[in-house]
């Protein structure tokens, strides 16, 4: 099956009877045939989650899921673009006021109507720095929440911030009744929110079962009577089980499946370009990656296009520094410096750098995580060639988390994703702290001054040059290398309808989902 | 039993602390932001800023009054975890030894029956491949197999045995199959030894001499005391069950408790660890106590005390 582009896929979708699903509000979906209503789908992954705390929970697993029982006042498009959800509109007073008048006849699962204060309590938990939320790094710019009426809610910022309406739709949010959650122990295992299922059960690590919320504010939506998610560790199961029909619909954690159920005559598999990607981070503050020189001779020594075929199996992009599916911010390899392999100016920096002779570093790579073991293999043969010897570490990802938070992790592989701002993707990872977090201790006084504007100035194309700049910064001095981004593998009986992959990954596409005969 | 049940609490409580990261790594994931005071108020949430002593102490206390805890990450008493899951390893334990013993004691009957034959040789060779298959990798070419050439596998759905038998051991049969074989390998080579021991007593010399017929002196005489043995191997096989039960339930999907323990190892789930382990090793002493007593009901000149 050809990789499928943005372009391609729609039109596929129009001859198939899909429409251009996008925005939820003010966007009709427009059918061939109108879909069918009914029928529970079975989508299979390798795991699900332990808790489904919508402002806790922090693993992917859950935030894939999460849009279909959770939203917040905006919800963030295909293009990558902020849009009405629980809001139905909202108004820039100033560059630090924003009003949003909140969707009025919205109804939580439990028959509550949405105001404005669940709005305010909300963001509020989030925020608050008691609550634990991963995701308060995202709303530091809001000062207060002011209820104006029963339905009207004015933000004020502490300054100018141009991710403010994206870090709302974020990954860490979601809207729920006032009051719902004082201890933080209500919805670890039950879900209150507004989306277009609720949680009919839910066992943590095996099985999440949704069903439709029969009083979904976005009428005729959606048209499944229920989902069921079933975590198969192995894959290989998965497939089995996509053969013999007892699964709808398969995400896979490893895109090496995709050469296995392409062969199976009665799937569709979609590949999609992902916000996401495979890095090799470097420690600057760890001999021998803390010499600039080092980190560039180890960027050019990496041929990123090898890496991709060998260990991504081709299924992917190369990367230069964001992955190309954050269109309009991510600049293509050719505009960026040391993206060609270079293995003689590499040998002469670490001549430069490491007057003494062969120099070595230990990379770490985690349990559980086959493409960056994979990526690694390769990563130390061509840095062999150069003459840097690699020492592998594996570890545990309990181990990698927490030496990772703690910032003494030395160089590691990492794969992570699901940002579609710049500033997600950058600020909190290479900011100084107390801003942000240096997690790769880069301490790059240029890279905090480009992510501090970027951060405040409003104007899109402004904001464009700024992040352009920031990734020349990185590809010249790399304390992290994005290797590649591997694409999004999903494979599906022919009965089901109407999936569109999102570029987080997340399952934005399930929500207009039908299944047929 | 108590005395090795509490030297194996201290045991499980240190080890499982040695491993690095805790569960508010976990819950975090990574590129939160991090600050020290959410740091703090998550340990402080889930215990971790006490003193060891006084989190075993805490633990302990909670144990001898039956309360296993709680999953720190979804809050379910740990007793309701393994009261759903432990069903499922039990009910594969209990199928696996079944096979092995329905295949085991057969064909190492046969095997002892005809002595350095062809049919000796077959049984030889398979059940030491049999002993050699890693679990998974065996388990992983049964689905395989079945899938593509079949078009069946077992459902992916937990089906309990009570609200649909036929529906569930469909669903057991490959798993059972899979952590049977190496326990029926075992099985039969132990049986085959007994049994040539035992064929070669004076006993069955003088029922032969006798007239008794083949048959009988095989399944009368001869197996009788060469099971003794066989009940010794299979209490020691649980202890292998219990290791393979991860293995197996991984593969093929199964709600036991060896995927609860895996799931809370990796999510540094420190109470579900604890209570399982704890929970599966007053279990695995039960067997073997039940080995022993069925080891005097089979042999009388066996008595204890």
């Amino acid at each position: 099956m050809q990789r499928v582009t943005r372009r391609e896929f729609l039109k596929v979708a129009a001859a198939t009877g899909l429409g251009a699903a996008g925005a939820q509000a003010g966007e009709r979906l427009a059918w061939a045939a109108p879909p069918r209503r009914g029928g529970t789908l079975v989508f299979a992954t390798s795991a699900l989650p332990a808790s489904i705390e919508p402002h806790l929970e922090g693993a992917d697993i859950w935030q894939k899921r999460k849009p279909l029982v959770y939203e917040n006042l905006v919800w963030i498009d295909y293009a990558l673009q902020p849009q009405p959800q629980l809001a139905e509109a909202w108004e820039r007073k100033s560059d630090t006021v924003y009003v949003f008048k909140v969707r009025e006849g919205v109804k939580f699962h439990n028959g509550k109507t949405l105001d404005a204060e669940d709005v305010k309590y909300s963001y509020e938990r989030v925020m608050d720095p008691k609550t634990g939320s991963g995701g308060r790094g995202d709303l530091v710019m809001i000062k207060r929440i002011d209820v104006l009426d029963r339905y009207t809610l004015r933000f004020v910022l502490s300054g100018p911030s141009a991710p403010f309406l994206i870090n709302l739709g974020g990954k860490y949010n979601g809207v729920i009744p006032k009051g719902s959650a004082p201890t933080g122990r209500e919805l670890l295992q039950r879900a209150v929110g507004t989306g277009p299922f609720s949680v009919e059960s839910f066992q943590p690590n095996q099985r999440l079962v949704l069903k439709r919320h029969d009083q979904y504010w976005q009428p005729g939506v959606p048209y499944l009577d229920g989902i069921t998610f079933i975590a198969v560790p192995d894959e290989s199961s998965i497939v089995a089980g996509l053969r013999t029909n007892q699964i709808h619909m398969a995400d896979f954690a490893n895109t090496l499946y995709y050469f296995q159920v392409r062969s199976v005559g009665h799937l569709d598999v979609i590949r999609a370009p992902s916000i996401r990607w495979v890095v090799l981070d470097l420690a600057g503050d760890m001999a021998p990656t803390s010499h600039p020189d080092v980190r560039r001779a180890i960027e050019l020594a990496l041929d990123r296009q090898v890496i991709l075929q060998t260990a991504g199996s081709g299924l992917g992009e190369r990367l230069g520094v964001l992955p190309p599916a954050m269109k309009g911010w991510a600049l293509a390899p050719s505009r960026l410096p040391n993206q060609a392999p270079n293995p003689d100016e590499a040998r002469a920096l670490l001549r430069r750098a490491l007057p003494g002779g062969a120099g070595s570093l230990t990379i770490r790579t985690i349990v559980g995580f086959p493409e960056l073991g994979a990526s690694l293999q390769v990563i130390v043969d061509q840095l062999r060639a150069v003459g840097l010897g690699v020492r592998v570490e594996t570890v545990d990802i309990g181990v990698w988390i927490k030496d990772f938070l703690a910032r003494r992790s030395p160089p590691t592989m990492n794969v992570w994703g699901g940002f579609v701002d710049p500033d997600q993707a950058f600020y909190r990872h290479y900011h100084t702290p107390p801003d942000g977090m240096d997690f790769r201790r880069w301490n790059n006084r240029e890279a905090d001054r480009l992510l501090d504007e970027g951060r405040v100035t409003l104007d899109r194309a402004s904001r464009q040059k700024i992040y352009a700049q920031f990734q020349v910064l990185m590809a010249q001095d790399p304390i992290s290398i994005p290797l590649y981004a591997p694409d999004l593998v999903y494979a599906l009986q022919k009965t089901v309808k109407g999936f569109r992959p999102h570029p987080t990954g997340f399952y934005y596409g399930v929500r207009y989902v039908s299944l047929t005969g | 039993m108590l005395v090795t049940l509490l030297g194996i609490a201290v045991l499980v409580f240190l080890l499982v602390r040695l491993i690095p990261g805790t569960v508010v790594e976990e819950l975090l994931g990574q590129g939160a932001l991090v600050t020290p005071e959410t740091l703090r108020s998550l340990r402080e949430f889930f215990g971790l800023d006490q003193p060891l002593a006084v989190q075993f102490a805490h633990w302990i206390a909670r144990v001898a009054r039956g309360d296993l805890g709680e999953s720190w990450r979804s809050t379910r008493p740990v007793l309701a975890l393994l009261a759903s899951s432990l069903p499922v390893s039990a009910e594969l334990a209990v199928l696996a030894i079944a096979v092995a013993l329905a295949v085991g004691i057969p064909v190492g009957v046969l095997s002892a029956a005809r002595p350095r034959s062809a049919l000796d040789g077959v049984v030889r060779v398979g059940s030491t491949l049999a002993l050699s298959v890693p679990a998974f990798w065996q388990g992983t070419i049964f689905i395989l197999l079945f899938s593509l050439y079949l078009h069946w596998m077992p459902p992916l759905q937990w089906v309990p045995l009570g609200r649909h038998p036929l529906a569930n051991l469909a669903l057991m049969a490959l798993p059972a199959l899979t952590l049977g074989t190496a326990s029926g390998a075992m099985v039969a080579r132990m049986t085959r030894s007994s049994m040539l021991e035992a064929l070669g007593q004076d006993y069955v010399r003088t029922a032969r001499a006798k007239g008794v017929g083949a048959l009988r002196v095989l399944g009368r005489h001869a197996l009788r005391n060469a099971l003794i043995p066989v009940v010794t191997v299979v209490g020691v096989q649980m202890g292998y069950l219990l290791g393979g039960i991860v293995v197996v339930e991984d593969v093929f999907s199964l709600p036991g408790a060896g995927r609860l323990l895996l799931d809370a190892l990796f999510q540094r789930d420190y109470p579900v660890v604890q209570g399982t382990i704890l929970v599966l090793a007053a279990l695995f002493m039960l067997v073997n106590l039940g080995a022993d007593v069925l080891y005097a009901v089979l042999d009388p000149r066996i008595r204890y005390g």
